[in-house]
């Protein structure tokens, strides 16, 4: 490798490490840093407080190991996990626009969620709470079924239309639709109901507790060493798939491969951190502008360290203090992500050869 | 500074002898509003003026209804009352409304209870939805009665609204009728906008019993009826206030509970924290000067909610193993551990209408009986919960 790209790997990997601290050291609640230090690398049985020290103590404890850490945690997973899947459909689809929330992917797993917490929630809240995982394991498989099933759709009829922007508007269709859906059931729906759906769509990496990294971890590792062996395949369907068939490359499966990769990763996100756009679209493009290629073996890694950073920034500022609480995720990875890919696409005008 | 004194004082001094001019005079007002500040009564010779202004997304939403009773010994002619009022400088906003009101569709349920109370329920021609109704006895007149559901908000069904013939649709503004009230004012039907949600004080919120009162016919019953709540709404206030000394230490009390990283408490001007206080507790957020929901990063509250003795208002849960299922970081609450998480769904039938926000309202004086029975049991002991109950 050239050396430009490892120091250019190794700046990236510093900044989201910095980025994964700050998130972890700034928050709501101001607690100095050698109090931090000494939380992360104490445990509690070595601690000498006691009385009103020990209680405050233990509440700042409590805020950094089970609020801050499952946040940034979170932050690092999706932001990971959306750009990875944003990247299998660009890829897949040969279209720079492709992405889990253009597809309608996102709204194959919102669909899957909201069937879910609008049908089952509360009703049957006692018979939920006593499977497995309780409820959030089922908000993740219907959310990763949905965003599955649109998919496989979107492949099946990848069979009959060339097209590849026809693929796009058919994929776009089938998001109206789920959506259309969606706003039947919030029709038919409790109002408690209706408004723990839509708390959800607001996009947060903040729900999560360590249970739920419990769940998210393993898929979001899986889909990433799934990519890892996919980078050759992935390089050769970058030139057509005839070319990929001419390389001994078995097109359909590995086709099927990234798709379910890509499905288990926005699935379990959405799940998670609600429908998070525009991560997924625009870090791959990033990726590309910084490391100027288009090389799967570069672009995997990239991708999955910028989204992680890009994540972990809009966690940051959505929880800037002096706000009166906290921003509206989507917004904020909209609104500092826009001008940065714009940036990016500018600079690299023979950017759309990379695709 | 000082040269504007003088004319604070005469303007005082003015408005005072105004006042005991028109409080000896012709008038005398039998409907008076004390608490409320969303609506105002002006009884005239033969008619009223109901006067609405309420804070509606930021802007003050303000209308005047005259109020003309139908078989009145004063009975007085709506040219007249035009005549008068143009001397009076009321625009032409004002709308007339014929009282007692014979047909009524009340688009939230919360504007059904003093219906109820003020024994008048027969005048609802049509209601939102049956599903939000918690009354048995209403649920039950709108099946046997095949009273039509017309919707509400963007869903509303303005044709069926129209066909109805209602004298008078009553709308609160939140769910988004404001698409569909300029339609109705051009089939002639009056939306009459009834703000007892926006009321920060309880009494306030309750008074607008007075309100449906006048509309129907039953003025002087809603006042006897308000009357009685705030006074025993005010007997137990007092009592709280008398029985604890003053070096006591109220229960810490916080509410709801976090949603998707955020925690949404209610502001500290704001209708649950005036109750939390005249029940003798202290609310975590007392301090704070909003009457609007405050949305909060959810590690802020936690911090705070730690050492509250009370946590009210888990909206959705229905027991502490649900609620730990939910975020197993909330069991570290000391209101959680000592088994302190107390709900307002006592009353919630299946479909999920939840009495406390219907008929919840209009009787703040159980309400607060609930809460003082919560933080202080010694001083009601024979009370039993109503709309509250604890987790289990």
């Amino acid at each position: 490798m050239r050396r430009a790209v490892v120091v250019r790997f190794a700046l990236l990997l510093l900044v989201t490490l910095f980025l994964f601290a700050l998130d972890v050291f700034k928050g709501s609640v101001a607690i100095p840093l050698d109090r931090i230090f000494e939380i992360l690398t104490v445990p509690l049985e070595g601690l000498q407080k006691s009385g009103e020290l020990a209680t405050a103590y233990s509440g700042e404890r409590d805020i950094i190991l089970l609020f801050r850490l499952p946040r940034a945690v979170t932050s690092l997973l999706a932001g990971m996990g959306l750009a990875l899947s944003g990247l299998f459909m660009q890829t897949l689809f040969r279209n720079p626009l492709a992405g889990p929330s253009v597809l309608g992917i996102n709204a194959g797993a919102n669909l899957g969620v909201a069937l879910v917490i609008l049908i089952w929630g509360g009703a049957a809240g006692g018979f939920v709470a006593a499977l497995p995982f309780g409820m959030k394991a089922l908000v993740t498989a219907a959310s990763v079924l949905g965003a599955g099933g649109v998919l496989v759709v979107i492949l099946l009829v990848s069979r009959f239309i060339g097209s590849v922007t026809l693929l796009l508007l058919v994929g776009l269709m089938f998001g109206y639709l789920a959506n259309s859906l969606v706003t039947l059931l919030i029709h038919f729906s409790a109002a408690s109901r209706v408004q723990s759906y839509l708390q959800w769509t607001f996009g947060t990496f903040g729900a999560t507790t360590w249970d739920d990294i419990h769940i998210m971890l393993p898929v979001v590792l899986a889909a990433v060493v799934l990519g890892m062996f996919l980078i050759k395949s992935l390089n050769a369907l970058l030139l057509g798939e005839e070319y990929a068939r001419s390389m001994g490359v078995a097109v359909m499966r590995i086709r099927m491969t990234v798709i379910t990769a890509g499905a288990l990763l926005a699935g379990v996100v959405t799940a998670f951190c609600g429908p998070v756009t525009f991560v997924g679209v625009a870090v791959p493009h990033i990726a590309r502008g910084v490391f100027r290629t288009a090389d799967h073996r570069i672009v995997v890694p990239a991708t999955l360290l910028l989204g992680g950073a890009i994540a972990l920034i809009a966690d940051i500022v959505s929880h800037l203090p002096g706000q009166g609480g906290i921003l509206p995720l989507n917004s904020v990875t909209a609104l500092l992500g826009v001008p940065v890919v714009v940036w990016v696409l500018m600079r690299n005008r023979a950017g759309r050869s990379y695709i | 500074m000082k040269s504007h004194l003088p004319s604070i004082w005469i303007k005082t001094i003015g408005i005072s002898l105004l006042l005991l001019w028109a409080g000896s005079g012709q008038y005398l007002s039998a409907l008076s509003v004390q608490y409320a500040e969303g609506f105002s009564i002006e009884e005239r010779r033969g008619y009223t003026l109901l006067h609405i202004h309420l804070p509606v997304s930021g802007r003050e939403v303000s209308s005047t209804y005259v109020v003309v009773p139908r078989d009145s010994e004063k009975s007085i002619s709506e040219k007249q009352i035009r005549e008068t009022l143009s001397l009076d400088s009321t625009g032409p906003k004002v709308q007339f409304i014929k009282t007692p009101v014979k047909k009524l569709i009340p688009l939230s349920t919360t504007f059904l209870p003093p219906l109820e109370l003020l024994d008048v329920e027969h005048v609802v021609s049509g209601i939102d939805k049956l599903d939000l109704i918690y009354s048995e006895k209403l649920r039950t007149t709108v099946v046997e009665q095949n009273i039509p559901q017309v919707g509400n908000g963007p869903s509303l069904d303005v044709e069926k609204v129209v066909h109805l013939k209602p004298v008078v649709v009553m709308a609160n503004y939140t769910q988004g009728e404001w698409n569909v009230i300029p339609k109705l004012k051009k089939a002639s039907i009056p939306v009459i906008l009834n703000g007892d949600y926006l009321e920060s004080d309880p009494l306030g919120r309750a008074e607008w019993i007075k309100f449906i009162g006048l509309l129907c016919g039953r003025a002087a019953e809603a006042e006897k009826q308000f009357n009685d709540i705030a006074e025993d709404y005010t007997y137990l206030k007092e009592k709280v206030a008398s029985a604890l000394s003053r070096d006591a230490v109220p229960p810490k009390v916080v509410m709801n509970r976090p949603m998707n990283g955020r925690w949404v408490v209610p502001g500290g001007k704001g209708y649950m924290a005036q109750f939390i206080k005249d029940a003798g507790g202290e609310y975590l957020w007392a301090q704070d000067s909003h009457s609007r929901s405050l949305v909060l990063d959810v590690e802020e509250v936690f911090l705070k909610a730690l050492r509250a003795d009370f946590w009210l208002h888990q909206y959705g849960r229905t027991s502490l193993e649900d609620l730990a299922g939910e975020d197993q970081r909330l069991g570290k609450l000391k209101a959680f551990q000592e088994g302190n998480v107390v709900n307002n769904d006592a009353r919630m039938n299946e479909a999920g209408s939840n009495d406390f926000y219907e008929s919840g309202p209009y009787r703040p004086d159980v309400i607060l009986a609930d809460l003082i029975s919560l933080f202080h049991p010694s001083l009601l002991p024979a009370h039993s919960l109503y709309y509250y109950r604890y987790l289990q």
